[in-house]
């Protein structure tokens, strides 16, 4: 990816941000912090396009305030499900955005977006549209829940992963002939994921445009 | 014939807000000393207007007067506005307005209803695509975005004997790995200023694709404002964001030359397109 690429992309994702943020009558955006690539990537082209003092990172609670928090909740239960990190993390970023008048915002990347078993409620996801790869490329690596991380591991990497995904979205091929270069294991992962989470995927935040099928805007599958 | 002193103002629309839009597009042409000004599809009211659509339209006949205070008095202008229509049917306008009148109008006739696009829920389409004369001697025609995706709309203004074909676009971007030679621009841009240059070549006009820049919801406009000359070189060219104004002296002694010693517009024959298509289309 060149330099000139990149930089264009981050123009473009900012400049989304930017008016999501006056349209909303909003004084910035609340980022779930989760330490990857992503929010890394995101608080940077966020920063750059409100300036830095209206981006809040929001990093997740600390494990014993998680296990605390959840215990109470269950009448003393010890052992904190990952699940319940994750929960309390959107909460207090929740909470943080309501206090500030925020956007809230979510690092996910569009393959997450695609195959994971979740989609994320936050109402802006400003990498929503580049492939993990592509994150790669632009930050040096890349993140996804663990189910992603495992399809594309099996599929032979993230890189013919992504390629596939491609082939299907960007470049309309039905989907068993655009995943045809993955292994059959891996092929059925995918396409089994894909159509997993395709009711939860029409509902989603503001995903700033950049591909030819940009989930909320033009991907009705 | 004199030359024909055209300003292209690619503008980034405020939506829904029709006074600040008209009062940029005034001060745009004051500052331009221009025959005409061009501005973007939907330039008085942004695109994606959804149900506002019947609060935002106005009567758009010819002789109508719009209620911007200065439009059209330093340029005659063509502006993109939501033109309320009969029996509560509203059509994407291009309206040339001079001293604050409607002195020619072209409803859009193909209406993007699909993928991103849902022109077909808000809006009526036209019926008809005339000419009119921008400056003494000049004869051009208007395709608003969608249009110039549909070739025949082109030919028929190069049969009617245009100079120069306006294209008012709000063209979203898309494919923003695939554009441009070093990366960093929309495909979709690319696509636009291929267009423009063939057709222009094709037929021997220029062609004034006007653009639109800046960001609505999720999607960005991609600007790449292009003035290109009959023989298909691009003579002016606008920023991929942001706002910009062209300014080109079109001259027709440079329509006439790109059309010698090819022939192909003189050579063109419509009766014989007509019996293809009739055949086509009827049987016949």
């Amino acid at each position: 990816m060149s330099a000139a690429a990149g930089a264009r992309v981050a123009a473009v994702v900012g400049g989304v941000v930017r008016q999501a943020v006056e349209d909303a009558g909003a004084a910035g955006v609340v980022l779930l912090d989760d330490g990857s690539p992503e929010a890394r990537l995101a608080a940077e082209w966020c920063g750059a396009a409100l300036g830095p003092e209206r981006v809040f990172s929001v990093a997740p609670p600390p494990r014993d305030a998680v296990e605390a928090v959840l215990a109470a909740a269950r009448g003393g239960v010890r052992g904190a499900p990952e699940v319940g990190a994750a929960e309390l993390h959107r909460l207090f970023g929740r909470l943080m955005a309501a206090e500030r008048k925020a956007l809230l915002a979510h690092p996910a990347n569009k393959t997450a977006l695609l195959l994971a078993a979740a989609v994320p409620p936050e109402p802006l996801l400003p990498l929503g549209d580049l492939y993990a790869s592509e994150v790669e490329r632009l930050a040096g690596s890349w993140s996804a829940p663990p189910e992603v991380a495992a399809l594309a591991d099996l599929a032979g990497g993230i890189d013919r992963l992504d390629a596939a995904l491609i082939e299907h979205l960007d470049r309309r091929r039905p989907a068993e002939a655009a995943l045809a270069s993955l292994p059959p294991a891996a092929r059925a992962a995918v396409l089994d994921a894909l159509e997993t989470g395709r009711f939860a995927r029409r509902r989603i935040g503001l995903v700033p445009k950049l591909t030819t099928r940009t989930l909320g805007v033009d991907y009705f599958a | 014939m004199p030359p024909l002193r055209l300003a292209v103002y690619q503008s980034t629309p405020k939506l829904r807000d029709p006074e600040e839009n008209a009062r940029r597009i005034v001060a745009a042409a004051a500052a331009a000393r221009a025959d005409l000004l061009v501005t973007p599809e939907l330039s008085l009211t942004g695109y994606n207007v959804g149900d506002d659509v019947a609060r935002l339209a106005l009567p758009a006949d010819v002789g109508c007067a719009l209620p911007f205070p200065g439009l059209g008095d330093a340029a005659p202008t063509l502006v993109g506005l939501i033109e309320r229509g009969d029996a509560g049917v509203h059509y994407n306008t291009a309206a040339l307005v001079e001293a604050g009148r409607v002195a020619f109008r072209h409803r859009k006739l193909y209406l993007p209803t699909y993928g991103m696009f849902e022109e077909g829920r808000f809006f009526g389409r036209g019926g008809d695509l005339l000419t009119f004369e921008p400056a003494e001697g000049w004869r051009a025609g208007v395709l608003i975005c969608e249009d110039f995706w549909h070739p025949a709309l082109a030919y028929v203004l190069a049969m009617a004997r245009v100079h120069l074909i306006v294209v008012m676009a709000a063209a979203a971007g898309r494919g923003v790995f695939q554009g441009g030679e070093a990366g960093g621009r929309f495909a979709s841009a690319d696509v636009w200023e291929r267009m423009a240059r063939v057709t222009a070549q094709l037929y021997g006009v220029y062609v004034a694709l006007a653009n639109r820049a800046g960001v609505e919801g999720a999607v960005t406009f991609t600007g790449g404002s292009v003035v290109v000359g009959p023989d298909g070189s691009v003579l002016a060219r606008g920023p991929e964001e942001g706002e910009a104004v062209l300014e080109v002296t079109l001259d027709p002694e440079e329509v006439r030359r790109a059309r010698t010693p090819y022939a192909h517009l003189r050579d063109d024959d419509p009766r014989l397109t007509m019996r293809l298509l009739a055949r086509l289309v009827e049987g016949a």
